[in-house]
């Protein structure tokens, strides 16, 4: 039971901070999970019981998150400790684990779905940095085709000008 | 009467001077073949420069435009997989019982509608800054298939009867003859028409410079996008293909007894679904060949076929992958 309080809250630590890392833009502290065995080469139930706790659980490891780089670190992690939980088969669990490793894989999803945004706002971000400089291209651009216009304008203005002015001219003669 | 003609024109000026001496001793016939044959060098000359600026203008406008489509279609393509892929897990996690109660249901549930209402909201600020990259590549085609050189030469052939008709009206005349004979004024409007197209394609080659830096800036994060997206996809077909193998194509086999009924189709669909993901390691790669096509485009390579095939590569493939979302 112990063990089972330990790992949820490992889980959860990982999604609460994910969504932190959503607010503020930084991770601290992110939870990476412990490289489980392949399920191919231990199959079995109790030791599936073992790999999701394991995948869960995990070890911590400390890092500063303030980049993107960080954030696409911690996408990563969470989605390799979803991929983990899924590569179990729940069929092979004993049925006492089961609602136990649906929870824990609910709460892993939620944590890579969190990274996958946060790391996906940081671009969307640098998207929106660059929105003056597109704007002013996209502005100037269209004074470019603005000018050309009147170029020619202008030149068909002076044309019909001294068309009229020859009538007058002509008129007055 | 040749010396008003010489004045007037400033172009006889750029004439050789052998031309010149051709032209000053000869007849007036002589004198204004010469000159039409000195006009019809430069239009020629003017032509082939202008052509290459508009021509690599247009190809780039259309081939952004068609990149900045490609991104935002994979956006949607994206969003559709997410949602198909976490509605289909969180129907798993319930009925295996990750929420005992109620309430934790219903926090379950609100917590997922966050999650993809967030991603929705990003997807969609993304697209806006996508079309209004697109709309810049549009603007930029439109403007270099703008048939300038046509215009001017229409209004200076018009300009050039006007000054006929006012010199006429000037000497009170009714035999004076006009100041620009037909076949000049022929010339002159079509080397205005050749000098509009030099200076339009002069002013593209100069929007293309000013706004590099822009570009390659907008690619590279276009790049970073279209790479998420194509990852958000690829990730969760993955996913989903390992649980077809598991479940309805090696378990149902391995189990004795009578295969289901539809079991040889569920092994196609995990066939095609197989070859579907290594074909989106192509579109992540799509971004990265755009990037270095801009490098090699700013150094002078005016070659767009092999991107406009890599993009409809793109599109075909996320055609495919609606597709097969669908089916299932």
């Amino acid at each position: 039971m112990g063990a089972k309080t330990k790992k949820t809250t490992g889980a959860k630590g990982t999604a609460k901070k994910t969504a932190e890392t959503m607010r503020a833009g930084k991770a601290r502290g992110i939870a990476a999970a412990k490289k489980s065995p392949s399920p191919k080469s231990a199959p079995g139930s109790a030791q599936a019981s073992r790999r999701t706790r394991g995948a869960v659980a995990g070890e911590t490891v400390s890092a500063d998150a303030d980049t993107d780089e960080d954030l696409l670190r911690l996408r990563a992690s969470t989605q390799s400790v979803f991929e983990r939980l899924r590569d179990i088969d729940p069929d092979a669990l004993p049925s006492d684990k089961t609602e136990e490793y649906w929870r824990d894989r609910h709460i892993a999803r939620a944590a890579w779905e969190h990274a996958e945004n946060a790391a996906f706002e940081i671009l969307v971000d640098q998207q929106k940095q660059q929105l003056p400089v597109v704007s002013a291209s996209n502005a100037k651009l269209a004074k470019d085709v603005e000018t050309t216009a009147t170029v020619i304008g202008v030149l068909n203005i002076v044309s019909a000008s001294l068309g009229i002015l020859a009538s007058v001219i002509t008129l007055l003669a | 009467m040749k010396d008003v003609r010489r004045r007037r024109l400033s172009i006889f000026t750029m004439l050789s001077p052998d031309w010149r001496a051709m032209f000053d001793a000869g007849d007036a016939a002589t004198g204004s073949r010469v000159f039409r044959l000195a006009l019809l060098f430069l239009v020629l000359a003017l032509s082939g420069c202008a052509a290459t600026n508009i021509q690599r203008a247009e190809q780039l406008g259309a081939l952004g435009k068609a990149y900045a489509d490609a991104v935002s279609a994979a956006g949607d393509e994206a969003m559709a997989s997410t949602i198909g892929f976490s509605l289909e897990e969180i129907r798993k996690e319930r009925k295996g019982g990750a929420f005992k109660t109620a309430d934790d249901r219903e926090k379950a549930i609100v917590g997922e509608i966050d999650i993809l209402k967030k991603r929705q909201s990003l997807v969609d600020e993304s697209d806006a800054q996508v079309a209004l990259l697109g709309e810049y590549f549009a603007s930029l085609e439109q403007f270099a298939k703008q048939d300038v050189g046509a215009s001017v030469e229409t209004a200076t052939g018009g300009l050039t009867d006007s000054i006929n008709k006012l010199g006429t009206a000037i000497q009170n005349n009714p035999e004076a003859k006009a100041t620009l004979s037909d076949s000049e004024r022929s010339a002159i409007a079509k080397l205005s028409g050749a000098v509009a197209r030099q200076v339009h394609g002069q002013a593209l080659a100069r929007i293309l410079e000013r706004d590099a830096t822009m570009i390659g800036t907008q690619l590279k994060l276009l790049s970073k996008v279209l790479a998420t997206y194509a990852a958000w996809i690829g990730a969760r077909n993955e996913m989903e293909i390992k649980d077809l193998y598991r479940d309805n194509v090696v378990k149902p086999f391995v189990a004795s007894g009578e295969l289901p009924a539809g079991w040889d189709r569920d092994v196609r669909n995990y066939l095609q679904a197989s070859n579907l993901s290594e074909q989106l390691v192509k579109a992540q790669a799509a971004g990265q060949r755009m990037e270095r096509f801009w490098a090699g485009y700013l150094a002078g390579d005016t070659s767009v076929s092999g991107m406009i095939a890599d993009l409809k590569e793109v599109q075909k493939l996320l055609d495919a992958i609606s597709a097969y979302r669908k089916a299932r």
